[in-house]
């Protein structure tokens, strides 16, 4: 059930240390932007309460002020970020593709401020305690498309080229990656997942595998890069096989 | 080889009918949708809050009154009120379990989509999520066990759990047993719009090694170890004393000590080892 100490299930956004040293700053901007909207709140509602004699009101309604403080940190949060990536994707579009693993690269470059600009608003809605707006909410803003009824609040999805269907169960702890990093080469490919489709805990999809409607995929297998699965079957083991007797 | 279910564990029989009725595979999942019912747990948050505030309420007021001394009193209250807010939390939590429990009891077995079962469970899970939540994001996390305990888990002493997903009912574990990163524990599972909902019986001395699955309805015997990165199918029986490994679970090895490695090692002539004896043997004639 809920994480343990060593989880904090916000999606995956790795970051190059060389990258990450030279634009850290975007970063702490990221932050600083997106603490105002609530230090606004926390003046009014002080203000309002404690500085007009209403101190009764003040202490009933504490806990609905941290609630609200924590969803409106998340909300400010993603809209920054939303602008900056906005920015961002003027400068670069991102693409799918095979790419060198460098930082002259364009496209490895930018996937990486890109990934350093999600952190924030991704590490929000990860460790918030209360169920609704989380990493579902956020990876619909960044551009990820989920059905109706997927439950995948309990998983990590790679935040960009990803479109999963209605009525979709992510186990706990799986891993969804549109990215892939080999020696020097660094790949994306889109991933797409189908209406109804069930998958066990700790399934990892690697980059450009398509899910047809219906299937399954038992806990604990993995997919190769490019694989497609079937609609209607059911899929199991190290990699990813049709299992006996499926229906 | 997925499909087999396991006829050696004879006793669970019972089990294995219910089994053959829904034709499960392998597929472990944990579908939690949120609904109506996840308004339970903004009723404890409310709650919890509250009690803290009201509480350290003398304290505050001290503080604006200017006696300056009971600020060194302030990081002490912080700590204090944290584990206010995940006890009150589990209070609260627990007098709505029972309500809910004497309303439906709690049962094994399989449900279908939206039937009283299904709609129960779910209203019990998100009446255990935020307690459990607020204990692993304490820093103290290994007192989740009493919390566990509270909600009905059956532990026993030295458990430790604290590093993996353990459903809040349904389980027992045995004195002196080890869960390790990253594994879950689950009494329930998802296929095909159906529930089932089983009992997982985790014997004394048991190791659970990091990255495995334990599926529902699986029974470990006294001094069992589940090997790495291993699953077990739904309602499997492993026999005690022994290493079990695979995804499922398939081979099973003797549990060999160091002493009895170090034999083998010396039979099959590795040449490290016979090096190693050497050198002991030479230290003991300068002696």
């Amino acid at each position: 059930m809920s994480g343990p100490t060593s989880m904090k299930l916000a999606s995956p956004t790795p970051v190059d240390a060389r990258i990450r040293k030279k634009y850290l700053i975007i970063y702490f901007i990221i932050i600083f932007l997106s603490f105002i909207p609530l230090t606004i709140f926390e003046y009014y509602y002080f203000t309002l309460f404690w500085v007009s004699g209403w101190t009764w009101l003040f202490w009933l309604l504490i806990p609905f002020n941290i609630i609200a403080g924590i969803y409106i940190l998340l909300l400010s949060s993603l809209i920054v970020s939303k602008i900056f990536i906005m920015i961002v994707n003027l400068i670069h579009k991102p693409k799918e593709g095979i790419f060198q693993r460098d930082i002259k690269d364009k496209d490895y470059l930018f996937w990486n401020i890109r990934n350093l600009i999600k952190k924030w608003p991704l590490y929000v809605a990860g460790t918030n305690p209360l169920p609704w707006l989380k990493n579902k909410f956020t990876l619909r803003i960044f551009g990820v498309r989920i059905g109706k009824n997927t439950s995948c609040d309990q998983c990590w999805i790679s935040s960009e080229f990803i479109t999963i269907g209605n009525n979709v169960i992510c186990g706990i702890s799986s891993s969804i990656l549109s990215y892939g990093i080999e020696r020097n080469k660094f790949y994306i490919k889109k991933i797409n997942i189908g209406d109804n489709v069930e998958m066990g805990s700790k399934v990892v999809l690697m980059p450009g595998t398509q899910i047809g409607e219906n299937a399954k995929i038992s806990a604990h297998s993995y997919t190769l890069p490019g694989q497609i699965l079937d609609v209607n079957k059911n899929y199991g083991g190290h990699p990813a096989n049709l299992l006996e007797k499926s229906k | 080889m997925y499909l087999i279910m396991n006829n050696k564990s004879s006793r669970n029989k019972e089990k294995n009918k219910i089994m053959n009725q829904a034709a499960i595979k392998i597929i472990s999942t944990s579908g939690i949708f949120k609904d109506k019912a996840s308004f339970f747990l903004l009723l404890e948050f409310i709650g919890g809050i509250f009690i803290v505030i009201y509480t350290s309420l003398w304290l505050i007021n001290y503080l604006l009154q200017g006696f300056w001394i009971l600020w060194l009193l302030v990081p002490l209250s912080v700590y204090g009120c944290l584990y206010l807010f995940t006890f009150t939390i589990t209070f609260i939590a627990f007098l709505l379990l029972r309500l809910v429990n004497k309303i439906y009891p709690p049962k094994e077995g399989i449900f279908e989509r939206n039937s009283k079962g299904w709609k129960f469970w779910r209203y019990r899970y998100w009446i255990t999520y935020l307690p459990l939540w607020s204990v692993r994001a304490l820093p103290l996390p290994w007192l989740d066990i009493a919390i566990y305990r509270i909600f009905g888990v059956k532990l026993g002493r030295n458990v430790c759990i604290y590093d993996g997903w353990v459903d809040p009912e349904f389980i027992t574990i045995g004195e002196n047993t080890m869960t390790s990163l990253n594994t879950i524990i689950h009494s329930h599972l998802i296929y095909n719009d159906k529930l089932i909902i089983q009992r997982v019986e985790i014997g004394r001395n048991c190791i659970i090694g990091p990255q495995t699955i334990v599926s529902p309805g699986t029974t470990l015997e006294e001094g069992t170890i589940l090997g790495a990165n291993s699953i077990t199918k739904i309602g499997q029986a492993l026999e005690g004393g022994k290493i079990h490994v695979g995804v499922p679970v398939s081979k099973s090895f003797p549990i060999m000590s160091i002493e009895e490695t170090e034999t083998k090692l010396a039979k099959l002539g590795v040449e490290q080892y016979k090096k190693k004896q050497e050198g002991k043997n030479q230290e003991e004639k300068k002696e």
